[in-house]
């Protein structure tokens, strides 16, 4: 038997990062593989996934104002309490020393991916071992991290181009491929980017690892609120990999609302907004 | 000791023959088809949708399911997309195992017009959830043997697929409510749904779901559902899906013994893994091939006789 309950964490400390997105320091240790998450519950208000963006001994969750829970999170202070269950799902395989991997994150989607590129050295494209990173987001002013990663050689991209490459990061990402003998592709953000990444990969037989998000009830595996096709994004995911993705038709397509009512991804998204 | 292989799990239940007396239980993974195939692949001799109402619902907030010492406790609330978007998502829906449909309202009219509407899509059965603690009109029916009796014969009359109201043990005497379905002409019954109960944390100093209360499932309640199995089989006639905390092969002997004909699983998921079906059917030839039986059918209500 598993007890299997949310554990109250003290808040340390709050950063801001953009206008709509806040950085929650915790009190205590907490760890998991880069692309796992944990139930985050506010008490009162209720309870959703997140992955942590700084792993460890001074852990963090990085959140994007969204709706109802989101905006009660903005309100949480230091000293305040929050309830923490996790983590949960698969997350990515960690890089061996043979492996090249190419990191793509669009918007939030570097948060789960970040402790992942801190644990790795400064990107050396041709060099067995290596993380690329290539990340995007709308404006220089959305780019999170900036300090946090400088001298780590990530290949940034705004749709501006107000900071570093102006375009997508699925531009840079094709170069990259085309250039570089690239192993395997790490990919968290936006699923019409993801499932564009992904088709990338295919092209080029690279293998690919995508981080999927649906709404989630239970977070393990029960209630089938997450369902994508016949995967349960919190269990069976939310990183899966080409093999699963191909399978996957509803992939960039289809998602379920709360309701469990189904409904194409842009509508979703805008739902999810 | 007899061949594994020359046991006999194929069972019928009101008329709707199974490969195994095993179904996935009404509120775990039945939110799409794949997913439903996807349990049937795992083993499952029949599988059951998440309730669906006339209108959609979002159920309650989360935190919606939590696991405790001895089982999982959930008030999810019934969220369902309504009976209209079900039809479309269900439109092509081919069941490689018998599929069984749970449907939900809060008046008869309401109800009556979901059965209706669900009567063209490719189910073996409908089960009838009058049982939801986790919303204020989920045991309306369910607490109460009159009003139970007259939500199956309203329902009877409009399909001609068998129904199966699915029991609460959160009554006085369940057996009173199975006895008035039957009344009601119930082809069978499924019982037992959660039993309510709640959860506080102690740091946070209040109920941990967000419903603050819920339904208890798992190993935890097994004995209950028990009791109430062979309580409701030594007053009924129809046959009865005996579920609650069935996590093994012997947890599933023993409720066949009790008087069920099949045996619902759900939270075992959880412990087991979706494979649970698979894992509980070789548990179930494993410990009949070692006792002497032959057919899963000798099994059923053997517990039960004088």
């Amino acid at each position: 038997m598993k007890n299997d309950q949310p554990t109250m964490y003290g808040i340390k400390r709050v950063e801001k990062n953009t206008l709509r997105i806040k950085t929650f320091f915790l009190e205590g240790v907490l760890s998991s593989s880069p692309g796992q998450f944990f139930m985050l519950w506010l008490p009162g208000v209720g309870e959703k996934p997140f992955a942590l963006s700084y792993s460890g001994k001074s852990p963090a969750f990085t959140i994007e104002l969204k709706g109802r829970f989101t905006r009660a999170m903005f309100n949480v202070k230091p000293g305040d309490q929050i309830g923490i269950r996790g983590p949960y799902g698969t997350g990515f395989r960690k890089p061996s020393g043979r492996d090249r991997i190419c990191v793509v994150a669009g918007g939030l989607g570097i948060a789960p991916l970040a402790p992942l590129i801190e644990s790795t050295g400064p990107a050396k494209p041709k060099q067995a071992g290596s993380v690329s990173v290539i990340y995007g987001a709308k404006t220089k002013r959305d780019l999170l991290f900036l300090e946090r990663f400088k001298g780590r050689g990530i290949k940034h991209c705004t749709d501006d181009g107000s900071f570093g490459f102006r375009g997508y990061t699925t531009d840079m990402l094709k170069t990259m491929l085309d250039v570089n003998d690239i192993s395997a592709v790490y990919t968290c953000g936006p699923e019409v980017m993801m499932k564009k990444v992904f088709e990338l990969c295919e092209m080029k037989s690279v293998r690919c690892y995508a981080s999927l998000e649906r709404y989630m009830g239970c977070g393990m595996g029960i209630c089938g609120s997450c369902a994508c096709g016949d995967r349960l994004v919190c269990k069976d995911g939310p990183v899966f990999s080409s093999e699963q993705l191909k399978g996957m038709h509803d992939f960039g397509r289809y998602a379920l609302l709360r309701s469990g009512k189904k409904v194409g991804i842009k509508s979703f998204f805008e739902w999810r907004s | 000791m007899k061949k594994k292989e020359d046991i006999n799990l194929n069972t019928s239940f009101c008329g709707v023959g199974l490969q195994n007396p095993t179904v996935l239980a009404s509120g775990i993974l039945g939110t799409t088809p794949d997913l439903l195939k996807r349990v049937a692949r795992a083993g499952a001799g029949a599988v059951t949708t998440k309730s669906i109402g006339q209108t959609s619902r979002n159920g309650n907030e989360n935190p919606s399911v939590l696991a405790w010492d001895s089982g999982l406790i959930n008030a999810v609330g019934l969220p369902n997309p309504g009976v209209a978007d079900f039809m479309k998502k269900f439109h092509d829906f081919s069941p490689t195992v018998p599929a069984i449909v749970s449907i939900f309202g809060s008046s008869e009219r309401e109800v009556q017009e979901v059965a209706k509407k669900i009567d063209k899509l490719p189910f073996s059965m409908i089960e009838l959830n009058i049982s939801c603690p986790n919303k204020a009109d989920g045991m309306l029916f369910g607490q109460d043997p009159d009003s139970a009796r007259k939500l199956v014969s309203v329902v009877k009359s409009v399909t001609k697929k068998p129904v199966i109201p699915k029991l609460t043990p959160n009554v006085t005497d369940i057996v009173e409510v199975a006895v008035a379905c039957q009344k009601g002409g119930a082809d069978g019954l499924c019982a037992i749904n959660t039993v309510s109960g709640m959860i506080i944390n102690a740091e946070a100093k209040r109920p941990v779901l967000s419903y603050r209360k819920g339904g208890l499932s798992g190993p935890a309640i097994r004995p209950i559902a028990i009791r109430c199995v062979y309580d409701i089989c030594s007053a009924v006639k129809i046959p009865v899906i005996g579920t609650g905390g069935i996590s093994s092969g012997r947890d599933a002997v023993e409720m066949l013994m009790a008087g069920a004909t099949l045996v619902g699983i759900g939270t075992a998921a959880y412990y087991r893994g979706i494979n649970v079906f698979s894992k509980v059917t070789a548990e179930m030839r494993a410990w009949m091939s070692s006792h002497q039986y032959r057919d899963v059918k000798e099994l059923v209500g053997c517990a039960n006789e004088e």
